[in-house]
């Protein structure tokens, strides 16, 4: 899927990211370098268009009806550089997604996307689109705009929203033997960044679904095993561009009274 | 899905959270918010097997919570602006030593207290000291029958007899004293629990607590427990047949909105954390008790009995992981257990953060217990 994005502003490699926390602007510059030369997308054919319009931007997504699947967007409106790395990174997360997974989640996905983790985040709290910084409003409005208009075409969505894609077709086709490879060596590489050798902190399984279970040897202070685990969870997240969990091992009950 | 449908004075399968508005309000602004309710225990330890406890699941590394560590933490929830601490997690925090002394120290800093008890251990001097300072008190009893109540709770027999008389004990405490504390009964109900449906809010009538709540079991996300699920709907004539036992001052409520829905999750994110925050009985503070064994490590973050909580709600290490939660990084359908304390809390905020609402123009009268949400 590719992107449309009519009418941008004028003078666009001059303009500074004004709208955009420092913290974004790397990853709204990765976007916007990458994203050139994409055309429109949305198809004629076998698809409903929804169409919402928002402070002087519009929205037009495209939707295959059985399954509600995006099929295409296209934005018309003029926007700000930053504004326009946004939009851009709806699209790619749009990338097989249902509309209504679009509309509940693309805004926070993009946000993550964009934010460069080694930095600190811009607020104290808890980051979302609505205190991201001044480029994430305009379209959270057009987003919120088109679940409207989709809505009321469409009726209320059915169910819960259960979309979710942990891993890639190309990760699911490997076999095995070659994830466990890949995962021992980005491990390895993990232990050799944090200064830990594997007997500190070594694997002791990774079970069927790519979950990684690991130990701790007693060198490891307690408090020191949180920030290990996060860490490696999203090295192996990074390198592999999977959802991979990290964990040590269940503790069992020691109340000796109860049952299981 | 607001959670603000079918309110009544006495909130209980619901959320309140949408009467803390200045709290949502700094959260959206992305300011570190303290949690308005801290469910918590003081204790581990239990004297009782439950077969449905879920704190079985929830081991980590034990330390005890002395008096000198639960006072400094009552006076950190005072001084960063907790409003409510409930004793309840995973123990029996009336076997801990300082249970009477941390509930009145907690009252006398301004903090609404609670707790869920099995009940076995109190008697009428502590239940008088204790009764004042509690905005409600719950007993966990999930039969009606002295034999199934042993079966089921992993006692012996005779426990059922002196529960039974410290539920009348506290009932009639409250009357003499015109107290304002709320006494309750819960039972967690398993589908293979439901002959003890009607006996028990039939007990309730008798023993006449303000309420009996009926209530799901929650499982881990390997379903451990076993909890089936779809067994609930089978119940629905006996729970609907004990709610009609209720009378002006004796109130038996199912929570629907969790029995139906069959352990599942409408959303992704997890908000509530912040707002409605869990401790284990071993001191340690994670988001919440589906993350506090050992397997889920990366997400401790601290420890009372190590570290003062102030410090603890300060640090970094706390909205990393209350960011994780909140983020693409952790989807709840996928990776937590099912039905959890804060489930209402998230769904409201989830509908809020996607804009399927605005905040809702509150009624004017306010729900009881709004420090709990």
């Amino acid at each position: 899927m590719g992107l449309s994005i009519s009418a941008p502003s004028p003078a666009d490699d001059v303009i500074a990211l004004e709208d955009a926390f420092p913290e974004f602007h790397q990853g709204i510059e990765r976007v916007l370098r990458d994203a050139r030369g994409q055309g429109a997308v949305v198809p004629e054919n076998a698809v409903t268009v929804f169409e919402a319009p928002s402070d002087g931007l519009v929205i037009k997504v495209a939707v295959q009806i059985e399954g509600e699947l995006i099929a295409g967007i296209e934005y018309d409106g003029e926007t700000t550089r930053a504004e326009r790395a946004v939009l851009q990174q709806l699209s790619a997360f749009a990338n097989g997604a249902t509309v209504r997974e679009f509309v509940e989640h693309g805004l926070t996905f993009v946000v993550e996307r964009l934010r460069d983790p080694a930095m600190p985040r811009p607020v104290d709290g808890i980051l979302s689109p609505r205190n991201a910084g001044p480029c994430f409003q305009r379209p959270r409005l057009l987003i919120k705009a088109l679940r409207a208009a989709y809505l009321s075409q469409h009726g209320d969505f059915a169910g819960d929203n259960i979309f979710d894609r942990p891993y890639s077709e190309r990760w699911l086709a490997m076999g095995n033997t070659e994830k466990q490879n890949r995962l021992e060596t980005l491990i390895q590489a993990f232990r050799e960044q944090v200064g830990l050798d594997e007997a500190a902190m070594a694997v002791f399984e990774i079970d069927q679904y790519d979950r990684v279970v690991v130990i701790f040897g007693p060198e490891v202070g307690v408090w020191d095993k949180p920030t290990h685990l996060l860490g490696l969870e999203r090295w192996l997240r990074r390198q592999t561009g999977e959802r991979i969990e990290v964990f040590v091992e269940i503790a069992k009950d020691s109340n000796r009274i109860r049952r299981l | 899905m607001t959670g603000m449908t079918d309110h009544t004075d006495l909130i209980l399968d619901g959320t309140k959270i949408a009467w803390h508005q200045d709290r949502i309000s700094a959260w959206e602004r992305g300011e570190r918010i303290a949690p308005i309710t801290i469910d918590m225990s003081l204790t581990r330890a239990c004297n009782y097997a439950c077969h449905f406890c879920y704190a079985m699941l929830q081991e980590n590394e034990r330390q005890v919570i002395n008096k000198k560590a639960i006072f400094e933490f009552l006076d950190d929830c005072a001084e960063i602006g907790v409003k409510g601490i409930s004793f309840v997690s995973d123990g029996e925090s009336t076997i801990s030593p300082v249970f009477v002394d941390a509930v009145k120290h907690g009252h006398s800093l301004g903090l609404s207290m609670a707790v869920g008890t099995n009940g076995f251990v109190l008697n009428r001097r502590k239940l008088e000291e204790v009764l004042p300072a509690l905005t409600y008190l719950r007993i966990n009893i999930s039969a009606g029958e002295r034999e199934r109540y042993a079966e089921i709770m992993g006692v012996k027999e005779h426990w059922f007899d002196r529960v039974c008389q410290n539920i009348r004990d506290m009932a009639e405490i409250k009357a003499q004293n015109n107290l304002d504390v709320t006494i309750g009964m819960q039972m967690v109900l398993m589908p293979e629990y439901a002959d003890q449906i009607m006996p028990l809010a039939r007990l309730g009538k008798e023993l006449r607590p303000d309420y009996l709540v009926i209530k799901h079991c929650s499982d881990d996300e390997d379903g451990t427990l076993g909890v089936d699920y779809a067994g609930y709907k089978d119940l629905y004539d006996s729970l609907h047949e004990a709610e009609a036992l209720s009378d002006e001052s004796y109130s038996v409520q199912v929570k629907w909105s969790k029995i139906a829905a069959e352990g599942t999750r409408s959303y992704q994110r997890c908000y509530g954390a912040p707002f409605m925050l869990q401790m284990s009985g071993s001191g340690l503070v994670a988001p919440c008790g589906m993350l506090f064994n050992e397997r889920y490590k990366k997400f401790h973050i601290g420890n009372i009995c190590e570290e003062r909580f102030r410090d603890i709600f300060a640090s970094d290490r706390y909205w990393e992981i209350m960011n994780y939660l909140a983020s693409p990084e952790f989807n709840a359908q996928k990776m937590c257990g099912s039905l959890c304390l804060q489930h209402k809390v998230n769904e409201f905020l989830d509908g809020y953060q996607k804009d399927e609402y605005d905040l809702p123009t509150l009624p004017a009268a306010q729900p009881m217990h709004l420090n709990f949400i």
